[in-house]
């Protein structure tokens, strides 16, 4: 039997922010292949969380590795990493295609027809010339989950990634998550919708008031 | 390289908007037509110059609108003072606004100083594009009032310019020996680093205090104060003062380095601004209030 790898680990991870403590001791050992949903309330610390795993936000206290790498303050980022943190900021003057373009640039890691499939699988087209600024909420986070998942990281954080998605846009969301799950892909997802979380992940953290005060395993 | 390379077209990518070019040609032409204006009514006025004696050309604008400001002159202070402010519109807060707005970009870089010097020689690119459309939209405009020539005027180059315009040039001798596109040549140098300099110092206060208007607004009364010291009241100091870097007559008139010292300041001010802004954007945390 193989072993599975760690992907992510937190040790003991704490954020103290204006003398008010954000994360509070957080323990995480996540590995991949499997699907993590974070739930709570707002301002419990989910979106914290993520800023720290991905190198966004330095922990006051405690270690944070992702891919066998320590993420202190030397001011690298974690590379093999596909975010959306909240709505992404996209250049409003220029079309989804032209944004994804640009974004793809500068790793290069995605070819421009990998660019038109992924726009494609979520329901995008890549030819509309309509620019960003005149796209629908929808549409902007489709392009969000689209620039995350263009250059096929072997980890995706995705915050709140259903926000503002009509069912089409859901069930096409659903059906990415578990491809991806399926090749061996790490994902960590946040949603206030308890049903679709249940229903994607293979463990569910509870967190409130930065710490994680349950977990359930399927 | 290849990295810096990229980040350079995605910046200008970011940087240009129809919206920006349109203000751009609004404020240089303005410029322009208002330097034309005051270029007519003099030659017309008290510093009456009979065309036929010393006839001028369409450079003589251009050189009127960018030398500095004018002695006892509040438009020309504020027609030369105008072009830097919106300079401070456009790239003053781009940095901060890509690092809090657009992590997903952010987070593309191996290194949050990779990002950030990308950044800043994106915006360097972006802000010699700013004057050299500039200029250009100021030559055109300059076309109306006077004839295009390949060289200097009669005009300028006998000195009547200088003393009827009131500028701080006092010597002609330095025209003389440039040809319009050296001077175009070197002022785009100065300008554009005398204006990085400025970008990179205020994107390096907004990323420490993370306030839009506050430090922008600090900057320019810098710039502005410094540059009124050095070129009404002390002249020896002025060296040692950001602003006048900026003023081109200033240089010719006062040191006569054109370009040697101005380059040193500007280079040595944006070479620290670059360190300090690394070290700042090493320790901070990339979010906003707004996180969950």
């Amino acid at each position: 039997m193989s072993e599975t790898r760690t992907v992510v680990k937190l040790e003991n991870v704490t954020k103290v922010i204006k003398r008010q403590t954000v994360l509070n001791g957080i323990n995480l050992d996540l590995t991949e292949g499997k699907v993590y949903g974070f739930v709570g309330k707002n301002a419990s610390g989910k979106t914290m969380l993520f800023r720290v795993i991905c190198g966004l936000v330095y922990p006051t206290s405690g270690r944070v590795v992702v891919f066998d790498k320590e993420i202190f303050k030397n001011g690298f980022f974690p590379q093999g990493i596909g975010a959306m943190l909240e709505q992404p900021g996209f250049l409003p003057q220029y079309s989804g295609k032209k944004n994804l373009k640009l974004l793809a640039s500068i790793r290069k890691l995605a070819t421009e027809e990998q660019i038109e499939s992924c726009m494609k699988k979520l329901g995008l087209d890549p030819d509309l010339r309509k620019p960003v600024r005149a796209y629908s909420m929808g549409m902007k986070q489709r392009l969000g989950i689209a620039q995350a998942i263009m250059e096929n990281p072997k980890l995706l954080v995705l915050d709140e990634p259903t926000n503002s998605l009509d069912s089409e846009g859901v069930t096409i969301f659903r059906n990415l998550i578990m491809d991806f799950r399926e090749e061996g892909k790490t994902i960590l997802l946040t949603s206030h919708n308890m049903q679709e979380i249940e229903a994607l992940c293979d463990a569910i953290f509870h967190i409130d008031n930065g710490s994680i005060i349950s977990s359930v395993f399927h | 390289m290849k990295v810096f390379a990229k980040s350079m077209i995605i910046n200008l990518a970011s940087e240009f908007s129809l919206h920006r070019l349109l203000m751009l040609t609004i404020i240089f032409s303005l410029i322009g037509l208002n330097t034309g204006c005051e270029y007519t009514d003099f030659a017309l006025g008290e510093h009456y110059m009979p065309i036929d004696e010393v006839p001028g050309n369409s450079w003589d604008m251009l050189v009127m609108a960018l030398s500095g400001p004018a002695r006892e002159n509040l438009l020309g202070w504020i027609r030369w003072f105008t072009p830097f402010v919106l300079m401070v519109l456009f790239f003053g807060n781009s940095a901060r606004n890509e690092l809090f707005k657009r992590p997903e970009l952010v987070m593309r870089y191996k290194s949050r100083t990779e990002w950030w010097l990308s950044k800043m020689l994106g915006t360097a690119m972006a802000i010699c594009v700013f004057w050299i459309t500039g200029f250009f939209i100021l030559e055109v405009i300059s076309l109306l009032f006077g004839s295009w020539s390949a060289g200097w005027s009669e005009r300028l180059l006998s000195g009547k310019l200088f003393n009827a315009y009131q500028l701080l040039i006092t010597t002609n001798e330095w025209f003389a020996a440039h040809s319009p596109y050296e001077y175009l040549f070197i002022l785009l140098i100065l300008y554009s680093t005398g204006s990085l300099a400025m970008a990179t110092f205020i994107n390096c206060s907004t990323l420490l205090f993370r306030n839009s208007y506050t430090v922008p607004l600090i900057t320019l009364l810098l710039y502005f104060s410094t540059a009124h010291m050095g070129c009404f009241v002390d002249r020896f100091t002025s060296r040692w003062l950001p602003g006048t870097q900026l003023v081109f007559a200033r240089q010719i008139d006062a040191s006569r380095t054109i370009l040697r010292w101005p380059l040193l300041f500007n280079i040595t001010w944006i070479t620290c601004c670059l360190f300090i802004g690394a070290v700042i954007l090493n320790r901070i945390d990339i979010f906003t209030q707004k996180s969950d």
